[in-house]
């Protein structure tokens, strides 16, 4: 199943480090640097996930968490992928960012292939390819301080020892101002902050290796409403001034459509759809994607009684040849 | 078009008092823990006196006094003498020597290795785990003093070489907790940043998980201490590893056995010295164990609700029947099936009681949906359970919860009958106050819950059938296989497919749907009038949650069942709620009629959260935020409680907390400035 | 189910086979040799080589450790290298006393621990402080000392029951009760606090998870939501503890016996270790390996029981 190619839309910033001050350091040349460098042919894909399997072994069986998924990400583009629980969401983020052992297929970046990639390129790729996770709460080490906590992904970059210390305190300052804390939390301990604070703080060591892509893997959804409006303007403000692409992973579809550029849709380990988020989120061509669409309330009571009245005939009509609907599926385990 | 600041950060600028350097933070939780800090105490007092024994005891080791043999405590010997005639207080400082270093000598053998192989095993998993766990399976089911008695009669003449495997032995104990917390650990999202980042296996390790398994090692090694302590002594009573004229402590309480018909005070300090120093440390690792968890997951500890309810009790003076806080509803209209006036909800904080929850009032109608709507901490669910009886841990509930007297059997249809309805809410009995026990012929079968995480709320160890019936036959009294029948027509009525099937599971072999309608049909066994539902669908996936959200309304439909629903998800009230109560920091901020809400919120919190909301901004665009967060129980501001992050906020909205007053028909806001809004 | 047992079974295979064989090579490669002590101070040189080779001590370790593997697959243990009588007839003897003293203190334990553990459970305040303070004062004091001063009020200035000795259960039965009492309280004094406290520690987790309280607000009594649910719950790992305790109690035989002269295994193993016995030591490691196994087969059974997932997984 292969993307339909769609223009990146929105202008693309072409140095995306240049912009920023905090980010403006040169990291140190990976092995993969010279592939990679910012400025790039824009028809090059940042990222292409082709023919990705993944398999878990649970309990003797062996469960497809992921079956031949295909997607694009191009430079400053954000990709919004989408699908209930168990559909393989997290899965995909994790193995994009090596996390999980991958069966089958290729993941490249900036056009290496970083399927399988040892440590020490690990340590390089980090520098252009970071995450933020779903629980703020468990996004950083209760025991450790933010400082230390933010610097962390600047540990596996060689650089001269003289310069560290004051290089990394003055970075980890910058950083923690420009995701809009007080530079002083870099010595305070993370018990001491709310869920949204930590959540700027988890975007904020993303952020600070001047990353070209960032993986949000449910980053909104232990949010409350207004905490959860603070931080997409914060990504959407982040993404704008760095040039940053985003894999946006997410239940949420109401967020993803106000994020996305395009909208994957996953189901069982399958891409079921993708395209514009427009289109996808509009007008969807599959039947699964038009239930999910219609399966989110939104906060209009007229639209959403009468959805609501359509369900409820539909379960007081009388029993005929009902499909099985997700709700009495014995569930799949994900490992 | 932003009608609130829209600052970027929308943080506070003040950050919490920083709680300091915390340099030593298990060392100083521990000394606010008295019986601790005295262990503490008592064990450095033990250690430095045996360590300083050939300084500050006051007779050689061997020196005998022939003219006082088996004394009491004197003068001259505080504690006595022994069969020779030599000191006891003496003795037992060198022998603690021998004792307490061997003692050591295990506790940091079982540590140590305990440590490293649970850090390795609990964070490398897979094989290494599979063998190591093996490894300390097989260390705990051997018999720790069989083994070292065949290691002592080996090398007889110390006890030394008995504490490497009594070392080893032992490392099974503080190796299967720290594998335990290593594996928590691991799947702390901060390890898969770290990993991403390019961390190898050994750096995590050194510098994520062992700071996080500092406080468990340490109590792990008091414990262990503990054992070694006995153990060591146990084998110096036995003879084992001793030469003759050396004193230990275990040999004391030997020679003490052979002489207790002569001079039964020699057994008080052998033993007792053993007894306290054992006692010290565990009561040490208590203390510590209570001051690491309360650093990282500061929970207290539950407690069982009592017999005699202390978490319901009436306000004193009688209820005011007729006084409506609040417009809502305007006219005496029908009576509510459930009357909530001035609720307040207390929790046990740290400094004293906590309100969570005050002067809240609202009523429940049959056949109508109220929701309740609000972000996390606002109150919502403890409001949920309050109805139910039940506070949160160490609380109370306060104010009045009025249920209407006759139970009203069935499908009665409440407002058509009109006339013949008794006015007044004195007809309604008051819940507010009753026992635990007296709570009992309400829950379940007046007034029903429906939790948020549909698994947890199911006895893991009962199947579902099992658990159906068992609230049929509480509620009914009926025979066990009529109870099968009518569990087995609740999951019917739940529409699941297969109900004999579904009957015979155990929760954990059921999906997060099919389990809340498990819970649902659990609810409906009671033929409940009211059904209180506490974010039933916020776990769930879409397609499921509009599948439940379905169920309960067409169950609505046919029973005349009043709901009240729990939600932050604006889209579920719309589809579901007659009513909506917004709370913000404890109370009620707007409450009216579901359209009017969402077609004009007359409350600057409510119009600000419909706004924040991505539907309501095209995609790609800033969205209009409310700055800040909202302010926790105990930190709730004078005057508004949202005054602090609005946008319309003046000197007076501080002045005196603003009260719910009309905004139109049937609709009330708590805020000065409710025409402000109106005007928009 | 009995797929599980029997993979568990296995499982303890190998624990028998390290067990001995550490055993073996730990007694048997030590200074310390049989046929000195056998002989005293004054012997030849061929008497003394005359008796080792008798012994069978002269021949390769590994071979000694076949002999004595082949052995225990034939039902036999070897001989005492010093009274000269079949080990699995000392062992017989011996074995009732240990056997029953860990019964007796088995049972106590669970009986007494959990009762007392779910009474503080639910009276909390003055009751759960004494069972805290009881569990205390049984955890720090050494059992050798408490079995002193057992027999000094209860035996001996009391005139209650027998300070020491053992009745065999055939020959008086009421003897036999009286001559256990003592020895098996002693025994179990740690265990039956330490139960209380887990049953107490894990009934109040129990009572905190969400269930509870969703079956609580359902309308249960209080009666049906301790002992049906919560209790239930519980008991998992209060049965862990109590496995772990009864295998502590058997090492903790060997004191009691020796406090309360009882002729058990343990004080033949003290025996044994003093002489160097080898086949002794040997045979009765291999009796307690196997008691060690028996109780952690009845552990799984009890999980089994308690735990669903195990049960159906299985």
């Amino acid at each position: 199943m292969n993307a339909p190619r769609i223009p990146a839309p929105g202008p693309v910033v072409n140095n995306p480090v240049a912009s920023n001050p905090v980010a403006s350091k040169t990291v140190a040349a990976g092995p993969e640097a010279s592939q990679a460098v910012p400025g790039a042919p824009q028809a090059e894909f940042l990222l292409r996930v082709s023919d990705l399997s993944v398999a878990y072994r649970h309990d003797g069986r062996v469960h497809q968490a992921l079956d031949r998924v295909s997607l694009d990400v191009r430079a400053g583009e954000t990709v919004g992928v989408v699908g209930e629980s168990g559909a393989g969401k997290s899965t995909l983020g994790r193995a994009v960012l090596g996390l999980v052992p991958v069966t089958s297929g290729a993941i490249r970046f900036a056009g290496q292939d970083i399927t399988r990639l040892g440590r020490r390129d690990r340590v390089a790729l980090a520098a252009h390819l970071q995450v933020v996770f779903q629980d703020p709460d468990s996004s950083l080490n209760p025991a450790r301080t933010i400082g230390s906590s933010l610097a962390e992904p600047l540990l596996g970059q060689r650089r001269p020892r003289a310069e560290a210390a004051a290089k990394v305190a003055a970075k980890v300052a910058a950083m923690l101002e420009r995701v809009g804390l007080p530079a002083e939390a870099a010595g305070r301990y993370p018990r001491q902050f709310s869920g949204g604070q930590k959540q700027r703080m988890a975007i904020a060591r993303a952020l600070i290796v001047s990353p070209r892509l960032v993986v949000c893997d449910e980053a909104l959804s232990a949010l409350d409403l207004s905490v959860q409006a603070q931080i997409i303007n914060l990504l959407l403000e982040l993404r704008r001034d760095l040039g940053l692409a985003y894999l946006f992973i997410g239940h949420d579809l109401a967020v993803v459509r106000h994020v996305a550029d395009r909208v994957v849709v996953l189901r069982q380990g399958r891409v079921v759809e993708q395209g514009s988020a427009a289109q996808v989120c509009e007008q969807p061509a599959e039947p699964y994607t038009r239930a999910l669409m219609t399966a989110a309330p939104v906060p209009d009571p007229a639209q959403e009684r009468a959805r609501l009245a359509a369900r409820v005939a539909e379960l007081s009509a009388p029993p005929g040849p009902e499909s099985p609907g997700p709700g009495s599926t014995v569930p799949g385990g994900r490992p | 078009m932003t009608v609130l600041p829209p600052s970027a950060a929308g943080l506070p600028a003040v950050l919490p008092p920083a709680a300091g350097v915390r340099r030593r933070p298990l060392l100083r939780a521990l000394l606010r823990h008295p019986l601790g800090a005295v262990s503490l105490a008592v064990l450095a007092v033990i250690v430095a006196c045996c360590a300083l024994a050939p300084v500050i005891a006051p007779y050689p080791r061997d020196a005998s006094d022939f003219t006082r043999e088996l004394s009491g405590p004197s003068g001259a010997h505080w504690l006595g003498t022994d069969e020779l005639g030599r000191d006891i207080a003496t003795r037992l400082l060198y022998g603690g020597q021998s004792t307490l270093l061997a003692a050591a000598l295990a506790t940091v053998i079982a540590v140590t290795v305990g440590t490293a192989l649970g850090v390795a095993g609990g964070y490398l998993r897979g094989r290494t785990d599979r063998v190591l766990t093996f490894w300390g399976d097989l260390l705990l089911t051997v018999p720790v003093l069989v083994v070292l008695i065949v290691v002592v009669s080996v090398f007889p003449a110390s006890l030394y070489p008995a504490m490497l495997p009594l070392g080893l032995l032992l490392s099974a104990g503080p190796m299967r907790v720290i594998r335990a917390v290593t594996m928590t650990i691991r799947e702390d999202l901060y390890i898969a940043a770290a990993r991403v980042s390019g961390l190898s296996h050994w750096q995590i390790m050194r510098r994520h998980v062992l700071p996080r398994v500092y406080g468990p090692v340490v109590v792990q090694a008091t414990l262990a201490a503990s054992v070694a302590v006995m153990l060591a002594s146990g084998l110096a009573f036995l003879g084992f590893g001793v030469q003759v004229p050396a004193p230990s402590w275990g040999t004391m309480v030997a020679e003490a056995a052979s002489q207790y018909q002569q001079q039964p005070w020699f057994l008080v300090p052998t033993g007792g010295i053993i007894a306290l120093t054992v006692l010290s440390l565990g009561l040490l690792g208590d203390a510590l164990r209570d001051a690491v968890t309360g650093e990282w997951t500061g929970r207290t500890a539950r407690r069982l609700p009592a017999r005699r309810s202390p978490a319901a009790s009436r306000r004193p003076g009688p209820p005011q029947p007729q006084v409506l806080h609040g417009t809502v509803p305007a006219d005496p209209g029908p009576v509510p099936l459930l009357a909530v006036r001035d609720l307040r909800i207390t929790a046990a904080g740290p400094d004293g009681a906590t309100v969570l929850v005050s002067g809240l009032s609202f009523d429940l109608f049959p056949g109508r949906t109220l929701a309740i709507v609000g972000e996390s901490g606002c109150g919502k669910s403890v409001t949920a359970r309050a109805l139910l009886g039940v506070a949160p841990p160490g609380g109370r509930v306060e104010g009045s919860i009025r249920l209407r007297s006759a139970p009203a059997r069935g499908g009665e249809r409440p407002s058509a009958a009109g006339g013949t309805e008794p006015a007044g809410l004195a007809e309604l009995a008051e819940l507010a106050g009753l026992r635990e026990a007296q709570w009992q012929p309400v829950r379940g079968r007046r007034i029903a819950f429906v939790g948020q995480e549909p698994l947890s709320g199911l006895d893991p160890a009962q199947t579902v059938g099992a658990a159906l019936s068992e609230v049929v036959r509480a509620y009914s009294r009926c025979g066990r296989k009529q109870a099968r029948e009518r569990a087995l027509a609740l999951l019917r009525r739940v529409r699941l497919d297969d109900p004999e099937r579904v009957a015979r599971l155990y929760p954990h072999q059921v999906s997060g749907g099919m389990a809340q309608r498990v819970t649902i049909a659990r609810a409906l066994a009671g033929d409940p009038e009211i059904l209180v539902a506490d974010e039933p669908t916020t776990a769930l996936d879409v397609t499921i949650q509009a599948d439940i959200l379905a169920l309960l309304r067409s169950l609505q439909l046919t029973s005349g069942i009043a709901v009240l629903i729990v939600t932050h998800d604006w889209g579920v009230v719309a589809g579901l709620a007659d009513d909506v109560l917004v709370m913000y920091a404890g109370q009620a901020v707007e409450r009216s009629a579901a359209e009017a809400v969402f077609g004009g919120p007359r409350h600057p919190y409510t119009a600000a959260l419909l706004r924040s909301d991505p539907h309501a901004t095209a995609p790609g665009r800033e969205l209009p935020v409310i700055a800040g967060t909202v302010p926790p129980p105990g930190r709730w501001p004078a005057g508004c409680r949202f005054a602090g992050r609005c946008g319309y906020a003046t000197g007076d909205c501080t002045a005196a907390e603003p009260a719910l007053v009309p905004a139109g028909p049937g609709h009330e806001a708590r805020c000065i400035h409710v025409d402000l809004l109106a005007a928009r | 189910m009995a797929r599980y047992l029997l993979r568990r079974l296995l499982l303890s295979v190998p624990l028998l086979f390290v067990v001995s064989i550490l055993t073996f090579l730990m007694v048997a490669i030590v200074p310390g040799d049989p046929a000195v002590r056998i002989l005293g101070a004054g012997h030849t040189a061929a008497e003394y080589q005359a008796l080792d080779a008798k012994l069978g001590l002269t021949a390769p370790l590994l071979v000694q450790y076949w002999h004595w593997a082949d052995g225990v697959l034939h039902g036999t243990l070897g001989t005492s290298l010093f009274t000269d009588q079949p080990v699995t007839g000392e062992l017989a003897q011996r074995l009732p006393a240990t056997v029953w003293l860990v019964i007796g203190a088995t049972l106590v334990t669970v009986v007494a621990g959990v009762a007392l553990g779910l009474a503080s459970a639910v009276w909390r305040g003055p009751l759960g402080r004494v069972v805290d303070a009881a569990s205390w004062v049984a955890f720090a004091v050494p059992n050798f000392w408490l079995g002193l001063v057992l027999i000094e009020f209860v035996a001996v200035r009391a005139h209650l029951l027998p300070s020491s000795g053992f009745v065999p259960l055939g020959q008086d039965p009421g003897a036999w009760l009286r001559s256990l009492i003592l020895p098996v309280l002693t025994l179990a004094a740690v265990g039956v606090t330490g139960i209380a406290k887990q049953t107490r520690d894990s009934m109040a987790e129990v009572l905190g998870r969400e269930f509870m309280a969703a079956l609580r607000m359902a309308g249960l009594s209080r009666r049906a939501l301790l002992l049906r649910h919560a209790l239930r719950n519980a008991a998992i790992p209060v049965v862990t503890a109590a496995g772990l305790f009864a295998i502590a109690m058997l090492g903790g035989t060997i004191l009691v016996e020796q406090v309360f002269v009882l002729p058990g295994m343990g004080s033949l193993v003290v025996q044994a270790a003093t002489d160097h016995d080898l086949p002794v030591i040997e045979g009765a490691v291999l009796y307690f390996t196997v008691i060690v196994i028996a109780v952690n087969l009845l552990i799984d059974l009890s999980y089994a029981w308690l735990n669903p997932k195990v049960r159906v997984t299985a």
